[in-house]
């Protein structure tokens, strides 16, 4: 009965409506758009920093483990309660509070989507930058937790570079703030230690980030190739050149088939790749770096390329790719995202490992990247009900991991490592760096019990022999 | 749709849990609650099909709180059929756990009888007898009688005296040597707004057409969205039997959801391939008022009625479940004297969705609320759309929120062009 006894004192803070314990209401939070499951004893909808407070220093008190929610979008397992554990749901916290035009901020309660603050904030001709392709459903929350990015973080920068303060909710039930409005607080960037922590060194309540103003002008290009090599040159090249684009973004043949077959966003099936380039900022010479971009392309080879010559045009090519994910999804049930992410130059190399690895599986694995700064997105397709075909995919993603490790990359670029990359922690972190990491959340969280099990692997030993 | 709910199986695997579904979701915009949104309700589904979870009561509240409006499958890349999940989950629920006798009543009993559905309506209007009254409040399609009920009071503005089909008897139906067409009468226009109806057969007399009103009964729409699945099946066995009895080109109901229904009527029979093959030979013929005339013309108007800006509601069951989009406008806008202004959100669901407004009063109306935010914003005079419950639902929003706006069928404002 001490079940009972918990559920009865979350309902006597947040309310009788605001708690749920029946099974049938908790087989919905056992999830995330990963593949991990699990069963969580009971789900909270807070809606004020106080509850989430009390909330926390409830379960610390009694020693259940908890973590936050914001929309269960994230692909690693990041919002699986670990059994027994407790979530506290965000979603109704989701208020935007406060829009300051002239210090450029915002601040802004997690559950808020980044949509909705993206909409907010247009009116008066004003952006955040960080716009993940899940931007019209992931929360701010969210965002923080996984330190999100999407295709304009080429030359904006991720989730942490816009974050200025936060307020938290430690482990222990205490509320602090971190950073602030001031441009630089004194002492070390407690900030940049809680973004991408995946929410296990305590909940965010309150989170100020820095608005910018909408660019100038924006010039949308789509350019179509014969082959991945001359796709990821001409990347090269235009880097080379000194060009910094919003975003350099390329899609796969796989990818192409489905995007065109989903969307019919006029994409030739026979093209080996796609790729999309956005020029944004001051309007002067513009033009002219547009030019340059053609030339680069017509010397790498380029089939055809197409400028956005208004708002809809600039819509319509950038409508197959945000739709890629979800189209590629309709082939097969299921997919994993791979999430590695390599140095530029080895984009060629790490593209042709990964066909390799679909060869050696026998898998289907599509690709969609940000192309600029070497993050890849395989994707693996799956019927998650064959056992079979399942564990072929854990290793063939396992694998796709250790290739961008040794190409010189990383494991995550802007998903996280939840519970489903836990072994892959050990392909780029030495021991000594985990063991670091760990005396952190020890010291936030000495009961273990912040969204546990998440990020640092639990047999250590087991992953490095690995 | 078959007996055995693992028959959805596939359909809800398909989801991948992506939980793009959430930013569309008119109910968990308002929860935020994962139980009410696609990617849930998927998971439920799927939960029962695996046995991880026993269907019982608890399971009420999340199945019957969905719209069936279908905007998480317009906006979900693999095009999960969430609302067909949704759908095959009740009828799992009927089956086990049951379902209230008023229901098997309405379902069974009333839908199938036009005569004894209009004298119950009758006497529910009239409000005196407490039995009916309180069967009136649990079947969530009377609604539109509002009367003793104190929370819908106002659904219903007037209850007419003479239902359609007795009106019906003295109309003129002979519209000279166009096509022959099916008037399939549904229930909301032949019990609630009879104008409704005489607009829609005055229009089609006008254009030339020989109308047949069909002796049908109840689409079986309600009692499929309830996932009586069995009660659904035999309305449509009546209508397939009464519609074979016209010789006509062109089926054609005013009503949204019933043309969408009996669209529909091929999945209802999806396990037995003679029904299959009859249902399917009907739904090819079925049109949707707009639908026909934007391909058939209109009358030529003479430039009366409205004059000034109409904008349009899609509903749930024109847009998203038929395609039917463009040509309600095109036919407002070839109106004479008519501004056509296009409504933010227009096909948005405006909360009616067949019961939901009875059984879920306040997300009802807090739906509504923004669908009337919107229509504010167009500053139109005149308000159109094609489905009763939509316009009753869209009524009562404009008297809520005292809006100087008439809200009226395509057909009506049609009539009023030509007459
Ligand atoms: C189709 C698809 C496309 C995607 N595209 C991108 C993309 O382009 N770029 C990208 O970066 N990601 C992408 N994602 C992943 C995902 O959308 C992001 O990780 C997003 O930030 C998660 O937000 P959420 O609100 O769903 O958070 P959740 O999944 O609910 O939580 C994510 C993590 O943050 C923690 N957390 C939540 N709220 C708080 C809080 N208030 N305080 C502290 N921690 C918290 C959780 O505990 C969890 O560890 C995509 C996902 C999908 C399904
Ligand atoms: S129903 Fe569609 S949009 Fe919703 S989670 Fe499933 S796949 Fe994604
Ligand atoms: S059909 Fe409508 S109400 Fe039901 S889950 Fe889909 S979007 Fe929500």
């Amino acid at each position: 009965m001490a079940r009972d006894a918990l559920v009865a004192e979350l309902e006597r803070i947040v309310g009788r409506e605001n708690v749920r314990s029946k099974p049938v209401d908790l087989a919905v939070y056992g999830y995330d758009a990963g593949l991990a499951t699990g069963r969580p004893r009971a789900v909270v909808f807070v809606q004020t920093t106080e509850q989430v407070a009390q909330v926390v220093k409830t379960l610390y008190k009694k020693g259940v483990p908890y973590l936050a929610r914001g929309a269960g979008t994230n692909l690693s397992g990041g919002t699986v309660p670990p059994d027994g554990g407790v979530v506290i749901e965000t979603a109704r916290m989701n208020r935007i509070l406060e829009i300051d035009l002239e210090n450029q901020q915002a601040l802004v309660e997690p559950g808020v989507f980044n949509l909705t603050l993206q909409n907010a904030l247009a009116p008066h001709g004003y952006y955040y930058a960080p716009d993940p392709a899940s931007q019209k459903v992931s929360t701010m929350g969210g965002n923080v937790g996984e330190n999100s990015g999407g295709p304009h973080c080429l030359k904006y920068g991720v989730t942490s570079n816009h974050v200025l303060g936060l307020e938290v909710v430690l482990p222990s039930g205490e509320v602090v703030w971190l950073g602030g409005r001031a441009p630089d607080t004194p002492g070390p960037d407690l900030v940049g230690l809680f973004v991408g922590a995946e929410g296990t060194l305590g909940i965010a309540t309150k989170i100020l980030v820095r608005i910018m103003r909408a660019p100038e002008r924006v010039v949308t290009m789509l350019a179509i190739f014969e082959s991945l090599e001359s796709a990821g040159q001409t990347v090269s090249d235009i880097i080379a050149e000194g060009i910094i684009p919003a975003t350099l973004e390329i899609m796969d043949n796989l990818v192409i088939r489905a995007v065109e077959e989903s969307v019919h966003a006029g994409y030739p099936t026979d093209a080996d790749a796609v790729l999309i380039i956005e020029l944004d900022g001051l309007a002067d010479g513009m033009d002219e770096q547009a030019d340059r971009i053609m030339e680069l392309c017509e010397k790498n080879g380029v089939v055809s390329a197409r400028k956005a010559k208004d708002a809809t045009e600039r819509a319509e090519l950038w409508a197959g790719r945000k739709g890629a994910f979800g189209a590629v999804a309709r082939l097969r049930p299921s997919y994993l995202v791979c999430d590695g992410t390599v140095p530029r130059t080895q984009l060629p190399a790490a593209l042709a490992a990964v066909r390799e690895v679909g060869r050696k599986y026998d898998l289907m694995i599509g690709n969609v990247f940000h192309a600029g700064d070497g993050n890849l997105h395989p994707l693996i397709l799956f019927d998650a009900r064959d056992p079979d075909e399942m564990a072929r995919v854990h290793k063939a993603g396992s694998e796709i991991l250790k290739i961008c490790a040794e190409l010189g990359g990383t494991i995550s670029g802007e998903h996280g490592i939840g519970t489903e990359k836990l072994k892959e922690m050990a392909f780029v972190f030495r021991r000594a760096d985990i063991e670091f990491m760990r005396a952190i959340k020890a010291a936030l969280d000495p009961k273990n019990l912040c969204n546990p099990g998440k990020v640092l692997p639990e047999e250590l030993d087991a992953a490095l022999a690995a | 749709m078959g007996e055995d709910l693992r028959q959805v199986y596939d359909e809800v695997a398909k989801c991948n849990r992506c939980g793009f579904c959430q930013a569309h979701c008119p109910i968990f915009d308002i929860t935020k609650d994962e139980r009410n949104v696609a990617r849930g309700h998927n998971a439920h589904v799927r939960s029962l099909i695996e046995g991880e979870l026993e269907i019982s009561e608890d399971f009420k509240d999340p199945l019957f709180e969905c719209l069936l409006c279908k905007a998480c499958v317009a906006n979900c890349f693999p095009a999960v059929r969430t609302e067909r999940n949704v759908v095959a989950g009740r009828a799992e629920y009927v089956r086990r756990v049951g379902q209230p006798r008023t229901m098997r009543f309405l379902f069974h009993r009333l839908l199938p009888d036009p005569v004894r559905m209009g004298r119950f309506v009758r006497l529910a209007a009239v409000g005196k007898n407490t039995g009916i009254t309180r069967l009136a409040r649990a079947l969530g399609i009377l609604k539109w009688f509002g009367k003793d009920f104190d929370r819908v009071e106002g659904l219903v503005e007037r209850l007419p005296t003479r239902f359609f089909r007795e009106r019906a008897r003295t109309l003129r139906l002979d519209g000279g040597a166009g096509r022959t067409v099916a008037y399939f009468v549904g229930c909301g226009f032949n019990f609630v707004l009879p104008d409704v109806a005489e607009a829609t057969v005055e229009v089609l007399v006008k254009g030339g057409a020989r109308v047949r009103v069909v002796d049908n009964v109840c689409c079986g729409l309600p009692a499929y969205g309830y996932g009586d699945l069995e009660a659904a099946r035999a309305l449509a066995r009546k209508n397939m039997d009464a519609l074979e009895q016209v010789d006509a080109e062109v089926i054609l109901t005013d009503c949204g959801s019933c043309s969408a229904f009996l669209k529909e009527y091929p999945e209802l029979f999806e396990e037995s391939p003679e029904e299959r093959d009859r249902a399917s030979r009907l739904a090819s013929r079925v049109k949707g008022f707009s639908e026909y005339l934007a391909e058939d013309g209109c009358p030529s108007p003479r430039g009366h009625g409205f004059r000034g800006k109409v904008t349009y509601h899609d509903p749930c069951h024109l847009s998203r479940y038929q395609g039917v989009v463009g040509q309600p406008r095109q036919v407002l806008r070839g109106l004479p004297g008519v501004e056509y202004v296009e409504m933010p959100e227009a096909d948005r669901c405006c909360g009616a969705a067949g019961s939901y407004n009875v059984l879920h009063y306040e997300q009802s109306m807090v739906v509504l609320d923004r669908k009337m935010e919107n229509l504010r914003k167009t500053e139109a005079g005149v308000l159109a759309t094609e489905c009763p419950g939509c316009l009753i639902q869209l009524r009562y929003g404009v008297r809520r929120a005292s809006l100087p706006v008439r809200v009226a069928h395509v057909s009506e404002l049609v009539r009023e062009a030509c007459s």
